[in-house]
């Protein structure tokens, strides 16, 4: 049931994936104010760690979930087979994909409760707690 | 306490007590064994067990610590709204089918999530295992995952029989799982090596242990049984194998003792010291037996000699009497076996003597019998005294006159047995003086006179009478006529035959007095007068009324002349007047 309910939830959202619906959020107490595309993109690669002395932890969204896929499209630029290649190959390097959380609601609250946390979430979801720091 | 019976204790003692400090030691060392040996099992089985459940902890440990370093812990910051943390506590719990629940708290310990979906209090939660969990990203502590553990879990490895049973001891008080508190138990324990306030203890029920050793013992104490009695047996079997010689050897001194019977023997059945003791016994017994009969034979012939020593006393005392009876010489040879007391005779020529009393009848008519008796046995008993000094064979008084005879049973011949009797007749009648003095001292003044005849002849000299009551005597004419010379003779003479005469007349001077002609005889015979020495001559006898004085000059020394003419001339003077 409770499956159920989170899949039509999922789906009531994927209608208006066109518009500038999400945003990239950060916990409200760091001081990063805005990230570019290009950095986000270092993050969520694990290529960059750091914005300014703040450290960064970027949080991903289940993988078969039609937001991470959009986030992949349009702020990595690269499909899942790519970015399956590449940490494949990051992986003998000794660098693992960010960690996932499985709903959105978890990552809200994963950005909420962890300094330096940074993930992506349906703009309506976003209230005082969180610092919008690029939209998409 | 009997000799036997103090062996048979001592055989028992030295047996059984022996026996039965061994069995007992058996007992008591396999009960010790038994206890020690179970100790060292159940401990054994124990430190098995705990090192299971050790490594069945040491297990949860590590698959906590691996569930904490997963990157789904994360999932503490967005507070498990995705129950990814529950499911997999919900699914662990599942795989290590434990009794118990995981939880997870964030480092503000706030419950995130559990492997159950009650909720529950916090403090209710036991940390059995605690393990931190530290962020994926930056190495701090984002909470701790918390096994509440159930000591259930250690049951499984509990093997619990009927008689063996485990628990659990936490900080020395609380117990777990305890099925049965036994009364009577055996008790190892040992602490978890990561949780020392656990104990594990095994405890063993004693009670199945001793009701086995009840059984075992029934059975223990049967055995001593049978084999103190067994060994009871045979020390009686043997005390009494030890101790029948020495009853049988008191029975033979009882017997030997009360019978007598010196000829018993006792069976020697060994040859030991007992044995050798019986035979010293045997050896004892019939050497006493000997000494016995020596002893018998001894005192037999003892008695013996005592009875004919008695005998012959008898016989000497009785022949002494009865010498008094008969003459010494006939005396003599009856004694010496020379004369058989057969009625038989021999003739002989002897010399036969005859004397008696002159008036002795007259004499007697004006005595007492007591005083006749006096004097007639104290004039015999001078006579035969005499008679006999002189070898004479008194054959007889009759009443005051003496018969007597020389010649038999001792002969120094014809002529020497006349001398013999002619000698002893002058003795007698010279005795006569000595007899009238001592008489007239008692009082009889009345001298006696005796008249005395021999003569010499051939006699039958033998025994006769009858074979009861026989007589030593002689018979013959020559007694006649020696009987009829002496009551021919004068008072104080002796008379003697011509035969007689013939023998003497060259010792003795003799005087032809008479020719007499006796009764029976054909012819005369001529008899003769013995002179003596003439005392009659010297001899002064004065016997008037009121003196009487007899005077024998022999007899006077100087004195008593003296003394007897004082005596005299006092008469006369007193006769003047």
């Amino acid at each position: 049931m409770k499956k159920f309910i989170i899949f039509m939830f999922l789906i009531s959202f994927s209608i208006n994936l066109n518009a500038s619906e999400y945003a990239v959020v950060v916990n409200k107490k760091s001081n990063i104010d805005n990230i570019s595309k290009k950095q986000l993109k270092k993050i969520f690669l694990k290529k960059q760690y750091y914005i300014g002395k703040q450290k960064v932890i970027a949080i991903n969204i289940s993988a078969n979930m039609p937001l991470r896929i959009y986030f992949e499209k349009s702020i990595l630029g690269m499909d899942r087979d790519r970015l399956n290649s590449f940490w494949t190959k990051q992986h003998f390097h000794g660098v693992s994909p960010p960690s996932t959380q499985s709903s959105i609601n978890s990552v809200k609250l994963f950005v909420q409760n962890v300094d330096g946390a940074i993930g992506y979430l349906p703009k309506n979801l976003i209230d005082d707690n969180l610092k919008v720091v690029y939209e998409f | 306490m009997s000799f036997k019976l103090k062996t048979i204790l001592l055989v028992l003692s030295v047996s059984l007590i022996p026996y039965a400090i061994i069995m007992m030691l058996i007992g008591s060392t396999l009960k010790q064994e038994y206890t020690k040996n179970t100790l060292h099992e159940m401990n054994t089985q124990l430190k098995l067990n705990v090192e299971r459940i050790e490594q069945y902890l040491e297990t949860l440990n590590r698959d906590m610590n691996f569930m904490s370093r997963m990157d789904v812990m994360n999932d503490i910051y967005s507070k498990d709204i995705d129950k990814r943390i529950s499911y997999l506590l919900m699914e662990k719990k599942k795989d290590l089918e434990i009794e118990g629940d995981f939880y997870l708290f964030d480092k503000n310990s706030q419950l995130i999530a559990s492997s159950n979906n009650i909720e529950k209090n916090t403090a209710e939660i036991k940390k059995f295992i605690d393990v931190e969990i530290f962020s994926r990203f930056d190495n701090t502590k984002i909470g701790n995952l918390v096994l509440d553990f159930s000591f259930k879990n250690f049951t499984k490895f509990f093997s619990n029989t009927k008689s063996r049973n485990y628990y659990i001891v936490v900080d020395k008080k609380e117990t777990m799982f305890l099925v049965k508190k036994f009364s009577n138990s055996l008790k190892v324990k040992m602490p978890l090596k990561n949780n020392e306030h656990v104990e594990i203890v095994l405890q063993e029920d004693r009670e199945i242990f001793e009701q086995l050793l009840k059984e075992y013992e029934a059975w223990f104490f049967l055995t001593l049984f049978i084999g103190a009695l067994l060994i009871s047996l045979i020390s009686l079997y043997f005390s009494n194998r030890l101790i029948r010689p020495v009853i049988s050897l008191s029975k033979a001194a009882d017997i030997v003792t009360k019978k007598k019977d010196y000829s018993y023997q006792v069976e020697i059945s060994s040859n030991d010291e007992i044995g050798k003791l019986s035979q010293s016994f045997n050896t004892m017994i019939s050497s006493m037996s000997n000494v016995l009969d020596e002893l018998k034979t001894e005192s037999e012939n003892k008695i013996k000699l005592l009875q004919e020593q008695s005998k012959n006393e008898m016989l000497e005392d009785l022949s002494n009497k009865l010498s008094k009876y008969l003459s010494p010489q006939l005396y003599a040879s009856i004694f010496s076996g020379e004369q058989s007391a057969t009625l038989s005779s021999k003739r002989k020529k002897l010399t036969v003597f005859f004397s008696d009393i002159v008036d002795f009848t007259d004499t007697t008519d004006t005595m007492e019998s007591e005083d006749l008796s006096e004097l007639l046995n104290d004039y015999l008993n001078d006579m035969t005294q005499i008679a006999l000094k002189h070898g004479a064979t008194v054959d007889k008084y009759i009443g005051d006159s003496i018969m007597l005879f020389f010649g038999d049973p001792e002969s120094k011949g014809v002529k020497e047995d006349a001398i013999s009797c002619v000698v002893m007749a002058l003795e007698m009648q010279e005795h006569m003086y000595t007899l009238h003095k001592r008489w007239m001292e008692k009082g009889f003044t009345k001298p006696f006179k005796v008249r005395m005849g021999i003569h010499t002849g051939y006699c039958t000299v033998g025994n006769f009478g009858s074979e009861n009551r026989m007589e030593y005597t002689i018979i013959g004419s020559t007694v006649n006529l020696a009987s009829r010379i002496e009551s021919s003779a004068t008072p104080g003479k002796i008379f003697i035959s011509q035969e007689t005469q013939i023998l003497i007349k060259d010792d003795f001077e003799t005087k032809e007095e008479i020719k007499i002609t006796p009764k029976g005889f054909k012819r005369d015979v001529t008899l003769y007068s013995l002179q003596n020495k003439d005392q009659r001559s010297k001899e002064i006898i004065l016997d008037e009324k009121g003196i009487s004085v007899v005077y024998e000059p022999e007899l006077q020394d100087e004195k008593s002349k003296e003394d007897i003419k004082k005596t005299l001339e006092e008469f006369i003077a007193r006769l003047s007047v």
